[in-house]
């Protein structure tokens, strides 16, 4: 079976196993323990084999795939327009996320402009996703630090967000909102005042997150100097988004490359300075903030108009490639489409950001405690969807 | 500068070390992406790296410098293309991403164990010419 696909490597030889690489120079002393793929902190299916010694690490071995769906394969047998609820089940905590990477890619593919209102509501979705999804991780977090509290919290607000993107798409998860041209349809009735109402509300809430989570001295403690990554490494690792600038690089692609409207729009982008776990915390509190901001400013300035461009019936990009790159809550998402002119991708990849961000992982949690590496883990906020496509 | 302009640089695969080092020490120190594209009519896979050069700093407007994509075409028969890895740690995954479903090989890869797929998997989905092979799942409800 499978002789056609089995061809042996230039190099020849048969290449190790996880099994192989973890054993090999065990010391006596040192014991491995697998952490997941089922386990309440790792946020998902993955996998993450320690080397222990003591309840000290020496190692780690972080291992994915369980999730492993072929949804680049599956891009290849279906057309443009078919591909959009797809990426909704990537990253699934941030699926408006990632919709608009991938009809930005398509557009940019095509040379379309959508019009002006639509990019605004673009916008509007896209950073009340962020809001959404970083109170899902602070939520989580919150568990992984022995904070219940926060994680009740956090859902209560997020369930507010979610009210909204069900007022205005009908789902509640997975919204196939964006289209190639523009959106699916139009702001209903009471979403702009809905949702000035809810960035009053979690401008309060925040506060209180605030008094019950940042300056308390038992997260603190646990999150301080925990898992620091310099400047230099960040970027070697491919990390992006909160997780870089943590580390003080302020590399946004809101603000390097603009996309839609964010040229426009005024925002801060929040950096650290330690690069450690509690940097990548306070980073994403700031990020909430800026995209409260940032979504206010849409609704002052939302333009009257259409909300799709006029968009041929069969889509059939001009042969050609494209890689968009926006920032999702998570970091850059990119997508990599290649087009050959017909209705269908020749190839179409997608650069998750925690995809590479989890490759920070041996490098963070070495020399800490068990205990450590779940804080750490939380801080890079994995969604395993996008990670194994 | 437009998000799709891209400095493109295409090399042969002999060439294709050198021409890293030297973009690495040039100041892209980030890979954003690693992948391919098998083009089965032309009898080669296409292994693409876009490259970024990014600063710390405190103005975002500053962070990022330049943008390179580089190409290069490897056999489709026996791909091999040296590894950067050792040049940048965060290509690891990327690297045995694309060995696991186009079945490039990379020497000087550290690591380079499927990723995406278990060990015992035979074959390289994402080439155009693979077929699964395994048995067809019977419905449960039959078709009418």
């Amino acid at each position: 079976m499978g002789e056609l696909n089995d061809f042996r490597l230039a190099t020849g030889g048969e290449k190790p196993e996880l099994r192989d690489v973890v054993t090999k120079d065990l010391h006596e002393d040192e014991i491995l323990v697998s952490m997941g793929p089922q386990h309440p902190a790792t946020h998902g299916v993955l996998r993450v084999v320690l080397k222990l010694s003591g309840e000290t690490i020496v190692d780690a071995y972080p291992d994915i795939g369980y999730l492993h769906r072929g949804v680049e394969k599956i891009a290849e047998g279906w057309t443009y327009p078919q591909f959009i609820p797809m990426t909704d089940r990537l990253d699934y905590v941030a699926a408006m996320g990632n919709e608009l990477t991938y009809v930005l890619g398509v557009e940019r593919l095509m040379g379309l402009e959508v019009p002006p209102r639509a990019a605004y509501i673009r916008v509007i979705m896209a950073e009340l996703q962020r809001v959404a999804s970083h109170l899902v991780w602070l939520g989580a977090f919150g568990t992984d630090m022995g904070a219940l509290t926060m994680f009740l919290y956090c859902f209560r607000e997020r369930e507010k967000v979610i009210d909204l993107f069900e007022l205005a798409t009908g789902a509640r998860l997975t919204y196939s909102y964006m289209r190639i041209g523009g959106v699916r349809n139009d702001l209903p009735d009471g979403f702009v005042e809905k949702t000035r109402a809810f960035i009053k509300l979690m401008r309060q809430r925040l506060k209180e997150y605030d008094d019950l989570f940042t300056g308390n001295r038992i997260f603190e403690a646990r999150t301080k100097g925990v898992g620091p990554l310099t400047a230099e490494q960040a970027i070697a690792l491919s990390a992006t988004g909160p997780t870089l600038r943590g580390s003080g690089v302020p590399y946004d692609v809101r603000r390097t490359d603009p996309y839609l409207i964010y040229d426009k729009l005024q925002f801060e982008v929040p950096v650290g300075k330690n690069g450690d776990t509690y940097d990548r915390y306070i980073c994403r509190m700031q990020e909430i903030r800026e995209s409260l901001k940032l979504v206010e400013q849409c609704l002052d300035a939302l333009p009257e108009g259409e909300v799709m461009a006029k968009v041929p019936k069969v889509i059939k990009p001009p042969a050609g490639e494209v890689y968009a790159l926006t920032e999702a809550p998570r970091g850059a998402l990119g997508v990599y489409i290649v087009s050959n002119g017909t209705a269908n991708p020749y190839r179409l990849h997608w650069r998750a950001p925690t995809f590479a961000n989890l490759q920070i992982i041996p490098d963070t949690t070495r020399g800490f405690k068990i205990a450590d590496a779940v804080a750490i883990m939380g801080s890079i906020d994995v969604v395993l969807g996008e990670v194994d496509r | 500068m437009s998000p799709e302009a891209w400095e493109e640089v295409k090399v042969e695969p002999g060439k294709y070390l050198e021409t890293m080092k030297a973009l690495r020490k040039g100041g892209l120190n980030q890979v954003s992406d690693l992948t391919a594209v098998d083009w089965k009519d032309r009898g080669v896979i296409e292994v693409i790296v876009h490259l970024l050069s990014l600063k710390p700093g405190e103005d975002p407007r500053n962070t990022l410098g330049r943008r390179v994509r580089v190409k290069t075409e490897v056999e489709r028969d026996r791909p091999s293309i040296d590894s950067v890895t050792p040049l940048w740690p965060g290509v690891n995954w990327y690297e045995r991403e694309v060995y696991d479903l186009f079945g490039v090989d990379f020497p000087g890869h550290p690591d380079l164990r499927r990723i995406m797929t278990h060990e015992g998997f035979v074959g390289h989905p994402l080439r155009k010419d693979f077929v699964d092979e395994r048995p067809k799942r019977q419905r449960v409800i039959p078709s009418r």
